[in-house]
């Protein structure tokens, strides 16, 4: 894969003081703080209702917030919107695409605003497919895809205009055992040429593997952010994020 | 076998009819209420314009044919909402699981049949009790109880046609991307057959005065009518021929699903086509927008049934008020010519504001609003891509419709500049409007595209209001105006002036979709 830009180990994503309440009550999240740098796959991880999610969608400029700055490879998300999500590529969990034009469409579409010129397309298009094994469906209307199929259309557009940082909610969840290797082998690859992933997940044995640092949030406030080996101690990860969760329970 | 007919029909008329949402959200007891209400309203207006019908001409000394036109609009009525049911009567998307449950292929086309009668039969019960109420005066209560009979037996024939052609058009929708746009010419092709047919028929039978020959043309042209119309008069042929044309008709209807479901409902395997990346093609980002919303719009059939079939009856308006001489003779046309070229302008605006789809546009994304929210897009990209959509189904057809008017009336000088200026103006406004409309009230959260189009009734609804406010204001004002010209023009310009501010402001608009 082609990498360019700024690579070395600066912050790509910055979070200062976040905080988002919804319908005037409910705090989603509370003065989170957590930085991403280059060429490290960090993870987030949390019970379910935690704040990843609400997190993920400020940070990618889906969703306003009320208090704080998210800055990614300079530019405030919230004054230089364009310029953060040039750089960006974001999957959701369960990530719906367009059922109503094919895969081939749907990545010359999000190659196309995200400016991939012909050859880079054309390349990245066929590679990609061949990992994720899509290269005979590219021409099936994606609204005969399965989930699997569409996740990893997903992934292929998301990878497709080389971003610098890749943001992910629930990545490996209904991807079959081949493609979940393949895109561990292409975040860990991503990385090592200096681009950074930043991602939400459940199976933490996953995480405890593949990421360099870890954040992990409960009830909208980060308990715990580092290196790996700093936050898990000596156990695993899993007795350290159940030992956090149960701590002021 | 009773039990399993029941139940399937009990499951699809609870989604058809979305009794299923009404009843069973958290605020079922106000939904419900509103539901109803609204179904109440829109039948209690028609009703009443029904009755007021009749009444006229029974005050034209035209009571003997009272029976035939009542039964002709039920009959037609019964046959519009049969074929918009029919449409999902036999291409259904749940048929895999029903078809896995211990049901045998006939009762499953049977029920589906009797869900599109029990539609057809309602329209025409309620439609048929209007009539009887105007018949009440003029006829004995025999012949009202035995045309009330005769409707619902009838209601079969428009359930089977209505039935018959909607399974046509989905099918042929069915096996395309272009499912909405493939659907909706087919049902345009029907129209047009039907109304050559209509034309032709009403050539040959009626004649020029349209009222008087009504008792010739409708049952020339609409025979079940005229069986209903026959049996209140107790008229033996008429009903042996409602009797046997009826049940005929439902049995083929069902017969012929029943062999056919399974090849209705499957995948049409030529549609999987192969494709390489050495098939992709770089295009500008704006062009690559509008292209995906344009293929977005000719997808969905809702969609497009809902916002541009205006249009498509300000064609047939203009070529009907342009080309055909029937009704008014040269004389009349002399004599209304200034009125009809003064408003002319704003009966094609009329259409026009009829016609957004920007009003839906955003909530059509639904889920997949990710993908427009995490590119590196401004939000005046996003709304001016809709826009350019609305603008390239609206303005085409104006213009049509406006050469069609210009040519057939004669307009020329001052009155074409404003029968083109001024619903020009309406087009660049509507889908300004419609976008404001649905940043402030989108709606996401929906599993099917009928409620991200009805449901989204405060924008769609919101957005044709105003936009029909600002028609008819004008058209009031100009008709009081001693220099109605004067008048279009300062219209064409407010439009304008509204218009700018609505695109100024959409460009400083901030978009988040959640």
């Amino acid at each position: 894969m082609t990498m360019g830009g700024n690579r070395n180990n600066e912050s790509i994503l910055s979070i200062e003081n976040l905080s988002k309440t919804y319908g005037g009550d409910k705090k989603a999240v509370s003065n989170l703080s957590l930085n991403v740098r280059s060429g490290e796959i960090h993870a987030f991880i949390g019970r379910n209702g935690a704040g990843k999610t609400t997190t993920l969608r400020a940070v990618v400029g889906l969703m306003d917030f009320d208090e704080g700055e998210i800055t990614i490879d300079g530019h405030s998300i919230r004054n230089e919107p364009v310029q953060c999500k040039k750089v960006l590529a974001y999957i959701p969990d369960n990530p719906d695409l367009y059922d109503y034009i094919s895969g081939i469409q749907y990545l010359d579409f999000v190659c196309d605003i995200y400016g991939v010129s012909e050859t880079d397309r054309r390349e990245r298009i066929d590679r990609l497919s061949s990992v994720f094994g899509l290269q005979d469906d590219l021409g099936n209307l994606i609204g005969s895809y399965s989930h699997g199929m569409k996740q990893k259309l997903a992934i292929i557009g998301a990878l497709s205009h080389d971003p610098k940082l890749l943001i992910l909610d629930e990545p490996f969840v209904g991807l079959d055992p081949e493609s979940t290797h393949s895109l561990k082998m292409m975040m860990r690859e991503m990385c090592d040429s200096g681009c950074a992933v930043f991602f939400s997940t459940h199976v933490l044995d996953v995480a405890e593997r593949l990421c360099d640092t870890v954040s992990v949030i409960k009830s909208g406030r980060l308990v715990a952010s580092g290196g790996m080996d700093e936050v898990r101690g000596d156990s695993t990860l899993e007795d350290a994020f159940l030992e956090l969760m149960a701590d002021g329970q | 076998m009773g039990n399993d007919i029941a139940a399937l029909m009990k499951i699809q008329l609870c989604e058809e009819l979305r009794l299923g949402a009404v009843f069973h959200r958290q605020s079922s007891n106000r939904d419900a209420l509103t539901y109803f209400a609204s179904v109440a309203l829109v039948a209690a207006l028609f009703g009443f314009l029904q009755y007021m019908f009749m009444d006229t001409l029974a005050q034209m000394g035209l009571a003997d044919q009272i029976p035939l036109i009542a039964a002709f609009i039920s009959v037609t009525a019964s046959l519009g909402f049969s074929f918009f049911r029919g449409t999902h009567a036999f291409v259904f998307d749940d048929y895999d699981f029903v078809m896995s449950m211990p049901v045998s292929s006939t009762h499953v086309a049977l029920s589906r049949f009797l869900s599109v009668y029990l539609v057809s039969a309602t329209i025409g019960l309620y439609l048929s009790l209007i009539g009887a109420l105007a018949m009440s005066g003029h006829y004995s209560m025999g012949s009202v109880f035995a045309f009330v009979a005769a409707t619902l037996l009838g209601s079969l024939i428009p359930a089977s046609i209505g039935a018959t052609l909607g399974t046509i058009v989905s099918r042929a929708g069915s096996t395309s991307s272009h499912k909405g746009a493939t659907s909706i010419v087919a049902l345009v092709a029907i129209v047009a057959v039907l109304a050559v047919l209509m034309n032709w028929i009403s050539g040959e039978v009626g004649g020029s005065d349209m009222i008087a020959s009504l008792g010739d043309v409708v049952p020339a042209s609409c025979p079940p009518a005229a069986w209903i119309a026959g049996w209140a008069a107790w008229d033996i042929q008429c009903i042996i021929l409602l009797i046997v044309a009826s049940l005929a008709s439902a049995t083929a209807v069902v017969l012929v699903a029943s062999r056919c479901l399974m090849s209705l409902n499957s995948r049409n395997a030529s549609t999987a086509r192969k494709a390489s990346a050495a098939e992709a093609r770089a295009s500008g980002r704006l062009f690559s927008l509008y292209r995906r919303d344009v293929r977005r719009y000719v997808s969905s059939r809702i969609y497009i049934t809902n916002t541009a079939v205006g249009m498509l009856l300000l064609v047939v308006l203009s070529y009907m008020i342009a080309f055909t001489d029937d009704g008014l003779d040269s004389s009349e046309l002399g004599q209304l010519m200034p009125l009809l070229t003064t408003s002319m302008p704003l009966f094609v605006s009329f259409f026009v504001a009829l016609s957004c789809t920007t009003s839906v546009s955003l909530s059509m994304e639904g889920d997949t609003r990710w993908i427009l929210g995490s590119s590196p897009l401004r939000p005046w990209d996003i709304f001016l891509s809709k826009i350019l959509v609305n603008i390239t189904i609206v303005i085409p057809l104006e213009l049509v419709s406006i050469a069609m008017l210009a040519t057939g009336l004669g307009i020329s000088g001052v009155d074409l500049v404003l029968l083109v200026v001024v619903p020009t103006s309406y087009a660049l406004f509507t889908p300004a409007l419609g976008m404001v409309m649905n940043i402030r009230y989108p709606r996401y959260y929906w599993s099917s595209e009928y409620y991200a189009v009805k449901g989204g009734s405060v924008s769609m609804l919101g957005s044709m209001g105003i936009g029909l406010a600002s028609v008819i204001v004008p058209l009031v004002v100009s008709g009081m105006s001693p220099v109605p010209d004067l008048t279009m023009g300062v219209t064409a310009t407010i439009i304008l002036i509204l218009a700018a501010v609505l695109y100024l402001h959409l460009r400083g608009t901030r978009l988040y979709f959640y």
